[in-house]
C-alpha cells in the first residue's frame, strides 16, 4: 500500500505530502481538490501503463496538468514521489519512487529516481487467477537514477538492460521498462490503481465493453459485472451483499436484447425480471463498486468518489463494512480511499477505526484550497467526531475554518493609536 | 477563547484586530456566516454553528450582527430583534455555554468611519473631513461613505486595511455600540 505520497503542482493540489492507511478518507468542500486527488491516483496508474505523455494528454496536456501561480501564471516546478510498503501477495517488499519535471513548455524529465525490494516470481502454477507466486526468499533489489536524459545509477543485472543515456527526456524509465524483468511486478501494481465514480445514467448504457477492469464512470459496467458473475461463489457473494441494501433482488444473471449484452435482475416476489437501465441508480452504482472489490483480485489501490451518492444510509454502512473487509484481508487487500461530503461515511470510517482489526488503519485527510498551505492535512480527530455526530457537513466545518487552516496569530504590533 | 459570529468576510478578518487592539485580547475567533440570512434563519441559523463550535470545545459565544435593514429581504429586523435574544438564549441553555447576541449600529462599516481622522490617505482614502459626532446615525449608508472617500473599491481588504489603521479609541467614542461591544468582550 502507498505509504507516502506527496506532490507539488498537481492540478488544484499545489503541493502536499501525507502518509495514508488502508481506510482513508478525504473530506473538503465543493473545489477543494477531492478529485484531483482522484485524478493523481489515475494518473500514477496510467504512468506506469502508458508513459507519461499520455497520462498527461489524458488530462488535457501539461498546461493543464501543472499547477500555476497565482497572477503570473508561471507553472509551479511539477514533483512526484511515493514509497510502497509490503504487499507479499502482489510481490512487493518496498518502493520508493520519484520524478521532476524540468521547468520547460514541453513535457521534460528533469530527474528520476527509483529504489525498489521486489519478491522473484516463482515458475509453476499461479497464486490466483494468472497471478504469479512470488518467493519470499529471494528479494531483488532494483535501483535506477538519472538527471535529464544522463543514467547515474542502474542495476543492470537484475533489469538486464544496461543503458548508459536515456534517448528519451519524454519518457520515464518507470513506464518504458516497467514491463520488463522484475520491474514489471512494480509496473502490474502501480497500473492495477483504480478510480471510480459510477456515473448511473452512463452506466445504464452500458452494453459493451471490456470485461476485464471496470471503467471510472461504470460505462462497461455490464460486461465487467457479467464476468464476475460467471463464477458461482462470487455471484452469491455479490447478491447477498446487494440485498442488504436492495432486498427484493432475488437473482441476477446476464443476458442479451438482440445483440446487446445486458444484466437481468429478478424480483424474490414476483419473480418479474428487470434490465439494467430498469434498476435504480443507486443499485447500479453500488453493483459496480461491489464488482469491483469482490472481484479475486482487486485493484491495489481504489479511490471511490463520493459513495454516499444514490445510497441510502444502511447501504453506505454496509458497503464500507465490506470495504473494510477487503481492505484488511490477508492476501490482495485493496487500499481504499474515499472522498465524501457525507456525515454517515464519516461515522462509518470512525466506526471502523474503533474496531479493534483496524485500530490505527484508517486516516482522514482534509482538502484546502489556499495559498501557502498544504493542499491536503489530516483531519482533526474531534471535527471528525462532530461530523459523525451530524452536527453538520465537512463544508459546514471548513467553511467555519474548524479544520485548522485558518491563522491563530494576528500579525503584530498593533497599537490602539492608529496611524494618526 | 471568544467565538464570534459574524456576517461577512471583512469583519472576520477586521474584529479581531480592533479587538486586539483596543483590549489586547487574541483570544478571539470570528467565523464568516456569509451573510445576515445564515444567522437569522430559523430553524438552523446561528444555533448549528454554535453547536459545531461546542463540539469542538467553544463555551463563549458572540452573534454579531448589522443593524442596518437596506439589504433585502430585510425590511424590518424588528421580529429579529425581539426574538433573538430569545434564541440565543435557548441554546445557551441547551448547550450550557453563554451566546451573546450585539447589534452593530448602523453596521460594522460604522465602527470604522469613527476613527478616521481628517485627511487621512492611508488604506486609499481621500478626500476625508472631520469624522461624524455620532457614527451611528451618521452616515446614514456607511458602505456608501466609505466607497465615496476610497480612490480604490471597497471591500474585505480595506475593511482590514482600516481596522489596522483607524484610530480605535476616537471609534468607540462616536458609535454607542462598539463601546458596548467592546464592554461585552472585556468582561466575558
Amino acid at each position: 500500500m502507498i505509504t507516502k505520497l506527496s506532490i507539488r503542482a498537481f492540478k488544484g493540489l499545489r503541493e502536499f505530502a501525507i502518509a495514508p492507511k488502508r481506510v482513508n478518507l478525504l473530506v473538503g468542500a465543493n473545489g477543494t481538490g477531492k478529485s484531483n486527488f482522484a485524478d493523481l491516483i489515475a494518473f500514477i496508474s496510467k504512468l506506469s501503463s502508458r508513459g507519461l505523455a499520455p497520462a498527461m494528454d489524458e488530462l488535457g496536456g501539461l498546461s493543464q496538468v501543472r499547477t500555476r501561480q497565482p497572477g503570473a501564471g508561471t507553472p509551479y516546478k511539477f514533483h512526484l514521489e511515493f514509497e510502497i510498503g509490503e504487499d507479499i501477495s502482489r510481490g512487493i517488499q518496498n518502493a520508493r519512487y520519484e520524478f521532476t519535471l524540468a521547468q520547460s513548455k514541453e513535457i521534460k524529465v528533469q530527474s528520476e529516481a527509483l529504489e525498489a525490494t521486489l519478491y522473484k516470481r516463482k515458475p509453476g502454477k499461479p497464486a490466483k487467477q494468472g497471478f504469479p507466486n512470488f518467493d519470499t526468499g529471494t528479494p531483488v533489489k532494483i535501483a535506477y537514477r538519472r538527471e535529464g536524459s544522463v543514467i547515474k545509477e542502474w542495476s543492470e543485472k537484475n533489469l538486464g538492460v544496461p543503458i548508459d543515456e536515456y534517448d528519451d527526456e519524454r519518457e520515464l524509465i518507470l513506464a518504458s521498462y516497467g514491463r520488463l524483468g522484475e520491474l514489471r511486478t512494480l509496473g502490474d501494481y502501480l497500473s492495477s490503481w483504480r478510480v471510480f465514480n459510477i456515473d448511473a445514467p452512463i452506466a445504464k448504457q452500458s452494453t459493451g465493453g471490456s470485461d476485464i477492469e471496470l471503467e471510472r464512470y461504470g460505462s462497461n459496467i455490464v460486461p465487467f459485472v457479467a464476468r464476475i458473475i460467471q463464477k458461482e461463489s462470487l455471484r452469491e457473494q455479490l447478491l447477498s451483499d446487494l440485498r442488504q441494501a436492495v432486498p427484493y433482488i432475488q437473482n441476477v444473471q446476464s443476458g442479451r436484447v438482440l445483440t446487446f449484452q445486458t444484466l437481468r435482475f429478478t424480483e424474490g416476489d414476483s419473480r418479474v425480471e428487470f434490465q439494467l437501465p430498469e434498476m435504480s441508480d443507486g443499485t447500479i452504482r453500488l453493483l459496480g463498486l461491489l464488482a469491483v472489490l469482490r472481484q479475486p483480485i482487486p485493484p491495489a489501490v481504489v479511490v471511490i468518489e463520493e459513495p454516499e451518492n444514490a445510497l441510502h444510509a444502511y447501504a453506505i454502512r454496509h458497503f464500507l463494512e465490506v470495504a473494510r473487509r477487503i481492505a484488511m484481508a490477508k492476501q490482495f487487500a485493496s487500499q481504499l480511499f474515499f472522498t465524501s461530503h457525507s456525515p454517515t461515511v464519516v461515522d462509518g470510517l470512525l466506526e471502523i477505526e474503533a474496531q479493534q482489526e483496524t485500530k490505527s488503519q484508517t486516516a482522514c485527510f482534509v482538502t484546502r484550497r489556499q495559498l501557502d498551505v498544504p493542499a491536503i492535512v489530516p483531519a482533526p480527530e474531534e471535527v471528525m467526531h462532530a461530523i459523525a455526530q451530524n452536527l453538520g457537513r465537512p463544508s459546514d466545518f471548513q467553511r467555519e475554518g474548524s479544520f485548522g487552516d485558518e491563522p491563530t496569530q494576528l500579525e503584530l504590533p498593533l497599537t490602539s493609536a492608529g496611524a494618526e | 477563547m471568544i467565538v464570534i459570529l459574524v456576517e461577512g468576510d471583512g469583519e472576520k478578518h477586521s474584529l479581531p484586530v480592533l479587538i486586539q487592539r483596543q483590549l489586547g485580547r487574541t483570544d478571539i475567533r470570528c467565523i464568516d456566516m456569509r451573510g445576515k440570512s445564515n444567522i437569522l434563519r430559523r430553524p438552523r441559523g446561528f444555533e448549528d454553528t454554535v453547536r459545531r463550535q461546542h463540539a469542538l470545545g467553544q463555551r463563549e459565544f458572540v452573534i454579531l450582527v448589522d443593524a442596518d435593514v437596506t439589504s433585502q429581504p430585510y425590511t424590518s429586523l424588528d421580529n429579529e430583534r425581539l426574538d433573538l435574544p430569545q434564541r440565543a438564549q435557548t441554546i445557551a441553555q441547551e448547550l450550557n455555554v453563554r451566546v451573546e447576541f450585539h447589534w452593530a449600529v448602523r453596521e460594522s462599516e460604522s465602527w470604522l468611519i469613527g476613527g478616521i481622522a481628517a485627511r487621512s490617505n492611508y488604506c486609499d482614502l481621500r478626500n476625508v473631513g472631520r469624522p461624524p459626532a455620532n457614527t451611528e446615525t451618521d452616515p446614514a449608508d456607511p458602505k456608501a461613505w466609505l466607497q465615496d472617500h476610497l480612490r480604490s473599491d471597497y471591500g474585505p481588504d480595506k475593511q482590514d486595511c482600516l481596522a489596522r489603521r483607524i484610530n480605535v479609541g476616537e471609534a468607540r467614542v462616536r458609535n454607542r455600540s462598539m463601546r458596548d461591544f467592546f464592554g461585552l468582550i472585556e468582561h466575558l
